[in-house]
């Protein structure tokens, strides 16, 4: 299962939301031309076995595609490592939460 | 609200950062050194040495981080008081982030406990500044010129070696 039934929660005290496909696509294309970004895109969604419409993915697909990006290097590399850090941290707060602490 | 035309979110500075390939998992052990050097000659508990990506800030050495923040390497961009130098190019200092409008209710405020902050930024010969050369600790603290003049010639001591790892 990689789309999400219900919205992901926000982590309580960090006010932190879960990074978003439209936040990824906008990512995207602030650093690259929108043919480009719609490939990158394309290609992003193939790695993590999804598809391209796809608008809301879980946690663990959405680092999958961010380790894509990565794959990419360039500028499009920094990005992914900007969404894979961001995807790590609200999975492990969430986690930490969930388990009583913070 | 970020500014229209945020330096953080820069294509041509994310670019430069590409360019340095500050962003793998292997830490650079002089910077590492110059990290710990940093936390321990002003007494303080954390040091880092960052690089400010539009989304996140990322950990490329540290002295003393430890919990979530090490594991992921990083945290998110907004939380981040090296941005701040990202935008201005200037050092930016917090004697006390719970006081600090600007800090006080940032989560590495609230939860994590940073009290107090002073970072330089690195700025590549091309002219970007990259992230900061900061420490941080669990008090409220002042930062004298001195102090910050030590922070900025270990700065430049890591902006020299981010140099020489430019293919």
């Amino acid at each position: 299962m990689n789309t999400l039934a219900a919205p992901a929660p926000v982590v309580p005290h960090y006010d932190l939301a879960l990074l978003t496909v439209s936040e990824i696509r906008q990512g995207l294309a602030r650093v690259a031309p929108a043919d480009r970004a719609a490939a990158v895109w394309a290609g992003a969604c193939a790695a993590a076995g999804i598809r391209e419409d796809i608008t809301t993915i879980d946690a663990e697909t959405l680092e999958r595609v961010a380790e894509h990006l990565l794959t990419l290097g360039g500028t499009l590399g920094v990005v992914g490592r900007a969404f894979q850090i961001r995807i790590r941290a609200y999975r492990r707060l969430l986690a930490l939460h969930q388990r009583g602490k913070p | 609200m970020r500014p229209t035309h945020d330096p953080v979110r820069d294509a041509a500075r994310l670019a430069e950062i590409a360019e340095l390939d500050l962003l793998g998992d292997d830490v650079d052990a002089i910077l590492q050194q110059i990290a710990t050097e940093a936390a321990t000659t002003l007494g303080l508990p954390i040091s880092l040495v960052s690089v400010v990506l539009d989304e996140a800030l990322f950990v490329a050495a540290s002295h003393g981080l430890t919990g979530w923040v090490a594991e992921v390497k990083g945290h998110p961009v907004e939380w981040s008081f090296c941005a701040t130098s990202v935008r201005t190019r200037e050092a930016y200092v917090v004697p006390d982030a719970a006081t600090d409008p600007a800090t006080r209710h940032n989560p590495m405020v609230t939860q994590e406990g940073a009290r107090c902050y002073a970072g330089v930024p690195l700025i590549s010969s091309r002219g970007f500044v990259l992230g900061n050369l900061c420490v941080v600790g669990g008090e409220p603290r002042a930062f004298s010129e001195a102090e910050l003049g030590t922070l900025r010639a270990l700065g430049a001591r890591a902006i020299a070696r981010i140099e020489a790892r430019r293919p």
